[in-house]
């Protein structure tokens, strides 16, 4: 399912059309001018972002979820996160999950990151059934084909960024100048090249949430899963993480995968599976 | 697996959260160790300095003293025993038919059996169901029961396992490589005449002070109570002075006299003052005494039973006269005996008046004495002593750290005044009195237990190349649960033919001492040791569970099991390095400290013990660290490893999904 926001229903004279109707993409540069409009004073009331048409999709999946089934148990209660999902992802597609708190988002994205194993049904990443990896096997597959953003951040405090973004290729044992390099261009792709050697401490939530992506790139996954990546963060500082997912997604063909509860930033997404109870709502219904 | 460098780059990190926690935790634990460590290297560094002065003090060898243990049941038997009774009875009968026999046969006409005394006297303690006239006992005093004695006596000496010939035996299959026989010498009718004078006036012995009273000054030590040793020079040479002037030549009996003794006798004429206080005085002061001393003389006398008893009826016969000089038709003597005039000179008859007849019949009683009891000549001989050394003594009675180190481990020859054998040999034979300076074998169980059963010349020492090999001897001498020095009960009767222990220095101090304050120092190391590890268990067990976050990114992002392990457990060690460091440097802090401030106490201290008063050996707090040292080491590393275990293990079991969500 692909939700096609529109923009018509937005006035058109007001600094916030102006600002639409000049938008290039830059984001901080456009938050920089409303900013400069509103007097720098406070923070603008945010519009809503442009949104690029829909991807189309390619048909070669690199997620294959099949009848997924999570139960949790609550104390004697059995609770069903997940009641049976199955869909498609393809590579190189920007996917928004979306739904209710609840509704099995974050448990889908989890069991698709092999952080958590189903009760029933299956996954198939990049072919690979990761339901029957072993341990060891899933912690590679871990670091080598998924990158993995969080809502807060889990940077290593007492790191500077450097290598932090690093710590990915230490698990991997990449060659510790290979691992420098990656990292120092990935700082820089994320536009962090001035913060460098800062501690996490010094740097904005924006910021820190940049160098969680650049850390998750390290070992150029093709899918990048992120749990609520903005949930932390403003309304700006959220719209430049998500213009940073389509950048990646754009340059290096990752596909991404993120849940969220910003239907404007869901938006932005090549597509939007909303969940409701454990299930994925079908095209065209509301949840 | 995640590489070495990188482990370290991320328990670094762990290093830096947690700071005030991880400080207060190395500081308190760190603490803790550092005093078990410190105590450690003190016990080191004092062990090493004890052996060095023993070493000194002993020239590299050590001496193991046994004493031969006799059955004393063997040798009580019970006098009111009906049997013996009965027994004594008959052998009294038997002595009192010898007696009138010689009695007639001599032309005694005055014997009286009934003044000998009784052999068979009531029993007070005997068994109250028997009526009380037929409750008896062998009277001790009696002849038959003396006789029995010195049977019982010679059977024990002959069927004694405690030769020197077994001993020599044990010891040199022990590994010694000689030993020695001192002839103690005490008792032997040896009176010192004090400034060259004798005194008639009593027995001729010491003067003991009157009850309640001091005893003279002096006359305790070992030259007034003419204890003498002759000894082996090799056991003593350390304490041989070198030779002066006034030892050119001998001039009598050298001997070496523990330094105290010698400043009680002698002091006033060799103008020594008394101990002082403090230990660097106390060295000053005995190097001072062996100069004086050396080459000194003094005299004493010799005399034997029959010389004595003469004696005794010279001052009789004398206290007799005075007090009957007018008493109407009191008769003197016939034969009238005169005190020697010169010192150590011979009684002599002032005036003989009996009759032929009269001196017939002292002749047959004197005869008829002998058949009953040896004879022997009276002899008197003027012995002259010459010092050639001192002896280190310890301080007695004193509460001073001094004077308790001294206690403990100190030097004690403990056989009186010492006469080096070889010194002895080359002194002329006039001046040597050979024949004299020696014991006569035990005539009772009284001396037989007190001296051996061969006498007090049967004392054995060997010498022993190793302070192994010596502790193995004294071990495998000793009755199973003999107690250590603390105990003061060492002799513990199991069958086995010796009493060892150690001679001249108490060389195995450390270990009697380890041995009995091991379960006081174990509990206490042990309670340390625990609190520490508690203490780190507790901070480390915590920060692996305040963890479970950064592990479950860490899982997210690739880490596998083994990587995240690598990396806490380097952690774990690096907080361990930093507490064992810590330690370290505490307890070498505390060694040193009480290195510097009080090494040149206990070098005195030391050398007062040991009588080490020359060379340059000092005394170290600070040894070299030993097993236990690196073992408590390891200990902070392995309590540290195991503290992280559990909590880490649960860690990375835990879906990592469920610690990120509990955030």
């Amino acid at each position: 399912m692909t939700d096609s926001p529109s923009d018509a229903g937005m006035p058109n004279r007001n600094p916030v059309a102006d600002f639409l109707a000049s938008f290039d993409g830059d984001v901080e540069a456009a938050i920089a001018a409303l900013r400069a409009h509103h007097g720098g004073s406070r923070a603008p009331a945010l519009p809503a972002l442009p949104v690029r048409p829909p991807r189309p999709r390619s048909g070669d999946h690199i997620i294959t979820v099949s009848d997924l089934h999570k139960t949790y148990r609550m104390g004697r209660q059995k609770v069903a996160a997940l009641g049976g999902v199955s869909l498609e992802i393809d590579r190189g597609e920007f996917v928004a999950l979306t739904g209710a708190s609840g509704s099995g988002k974050s448990t889908l994205l989890q069991l698709i990151g092999g952080l958590d194993k189903p009760s029933g049904g299956s996954v198939q990443v990049d072919g690979v059934d990761i339901g029957r990896l072993s341990d060891a096997k899933l912690s590679r597959f871990r670091n080598q084909t998924i990158g993995f953003v969080f809502q807060f951040f889990y940077l290593q405090p007492f790191l500077r960024l450097t290598t932090n973004t690093e710590v990915p290729g230490m698990f991997a044992r990449t060659p510790r100048q290979q691992r420098r390099a990656q990292a120092t261009a990935l700082i820089e792709e994320v536009g962090l090249a001035d913060r460098s050697k800062h501690l996490p401490k010094e740097m904005s939530g924006g910021q820190m949430q940049r160098a969680a992506i650049a850390r998750a790139l390290l070992n150029r996954p093709p899918l990048l899963l992120a749990d609520e990546p903005t949930g932390n963060l403003d309304s700006a500082t959220g719209a430049s993480i998500i213009e940073l997912f389509e950048r990646i997604r754009d340059e290096f063909g990752t596909t991404i995968v993120i849940v969220t509860h910003d239907e404007s930033l869901a938006r932005r997404a090549d597509r939007t599976i909303r969940l409701s109870d454990g299930l994925i709502v079908p095209q065209g219904v509301v949840a | 697996m995640i590489g070495f460098r990188d482990s370290i780059t991320l328990a670094r990190t762990k290093i830096r959260s947690k700071r005030l926690r991880l400080l207060i935790t190395t500081i308190v634990s760190g603490l803790l160790f550092g005093i078990i460590g410190g105590g450690v290297l003190l016990f080191y560094g004092t062990s090493a300095s004890i052996d060095r002065f023993a070493d000194q003090n002993l020239g590299g060898r050590y001496l193991v003293q046994g004493t031969p243990v006799i059955p004393s049941e063997q040798l009580y038997p019970y006098p009111g025993d009906p049997a013996l009774v009965k027994e004594m009875q008959a052998a009294h009968t038997a002595y009192l038919a010898e007696r009138k026999a010689a009695a007639e046969k001599y032309g005694i006409t005055d014997y009286d059996p009934r003044t000998e005394v009784a052999a068979i006297i009531d029993d007070p303690y005997g068994d109250p169901s028997i009526p009380a006239s037929e409750r008896k006992m062998v009277n001790q005093e009696s002849v038959v029961w003396k006789r029995r004695m010195a049977e019982i006596v010679a059977t024990a000496q002959k069927s004694s396992k405690s030769t020197p010939e077994a001993f020599d035996t044990a010891a040199r299959s022990g590994g010694a490589t000689e030993t020695y026989q001192p002839k103690h010498l005490q008792g032997l009718g040896i009176a010192y005449l004090k400034d060259g004078r004798e005194d008639l006036t009593g027995t001729n012995e010491p003067t003991p002070g009157k009850e309640g009273q001091a005893p003279e000054e002096g006359m305790e030590s070992s030259i007034a109570q003419s204890n003498f040793t002759v000894m082996d020079d090799d056991l003593v040479r350390s304490f041989i002075a070198e030779p002066n002037a006034a030892r050119a030549t001998p001039k009598g009996i050298p001997v070496l006299v523990p330094v105290d003794d010698v400043v009680a006798t002698l002091g006033k004429n060799l103008g020594l003052t008394k101990r002082p206080r403090g230990s660097a005085a106390q060295i000053d002061w005995y190097r001072t005494v062996r100069d004086k001393a050396n080459g000194a003389t003094f005299t004493s006398c010799y005399r034997n039973d029959a010389e004595r008893a003469l004696i005794d009826e010279a001052r009789q016969q004398a206290a007799d006269l005075a007090a009957n000089a007018r008493t109407p038709g009191w008769e003197k003597p016939a034969r009238i005996l005169e005190l020697p005039t010169t010192p150590c000179g011979a009684v002599t008859v002032a005036s003989d008046t009996r009759t032929e007849r009269e001196k017939k019949k002292d002749a047959d009683r004197e005869a008829f004495d002998a058949q009953f009891t040896p004879r022997t000549d009276p002899r008197a001989e003027l012995l002259t002593f010459q010092i050639v050394g001192v002896l280190p003594t310890q301080q007695s009675g004193g509460s001073t750290l001094d004077s308790v180190v001294s206690g403990i481990v100190g030097t004690t020859y403990g056989y009186g005044a010492l006469i080096p054998a070889d010194l002895l040999a080359a002194v002329p034979a006039q001046l040597r009195h050979a024949d004299l300076l020696t014991s006569p074998p035990p005539q009772s169980p009284e001396q037989m237990m007190m001296f051996g059963p061969y006498g007090p010349e049967a004392a054995y020492i060997a010498s022993f190349p190793t302070i192994n090999d010596a502790k193995s001897f004294i071990e495998s001498q000793a009755c199973p649960g003999t107690p250590g020095v603390f105990s003061g009960d060492y002799y513990i009767e199991c069958g086995q033919p010796f009493s060892v222990g150690t001679y001249g220095t108490s060389y195995l101090v450390v270990d009697d001492i380890a041995r009995q304050a091991r379960p006081f120092l174990i509990g206490l190391l042990a309670a340390l040791f625990g609190v520490a590890t508690i203490i780190i268990w507790a901070m480390m067990g915590r920060v692996i569970a305040d963890s479970r976050r950064e592990t479950a990114v860490f899982r997210a992002i690739g880490a596998k099991r083994s990587d995240i392990m690598k990396v806490y457990v380097l952690y774990s060690i690096w907080v361990a390095v930093r507490i064992a460091l810590f330690a370290g440097l505490l307890a070498a802090a505390i060694v040193v400290g009480i290195e510097v401030f009080f090494t040149e106490r206990a070098t005195r201290a030391a050398q007062l013990a040991y009588g080490v008063f020359d060379g340059d050996a000092r005394f170290h707090f600070l040894g070299i660290p030993g097993p236990v040292f690196w073992a408590i080491l390891a200990g902070i590393l392995l309590m540290s490893l195991v503290a992280i275990t559990p909590p880490l293990l649960r860690n990375i079991r835990r879906n990592p999904i469920r610690d990120m969500r509990d955030e």
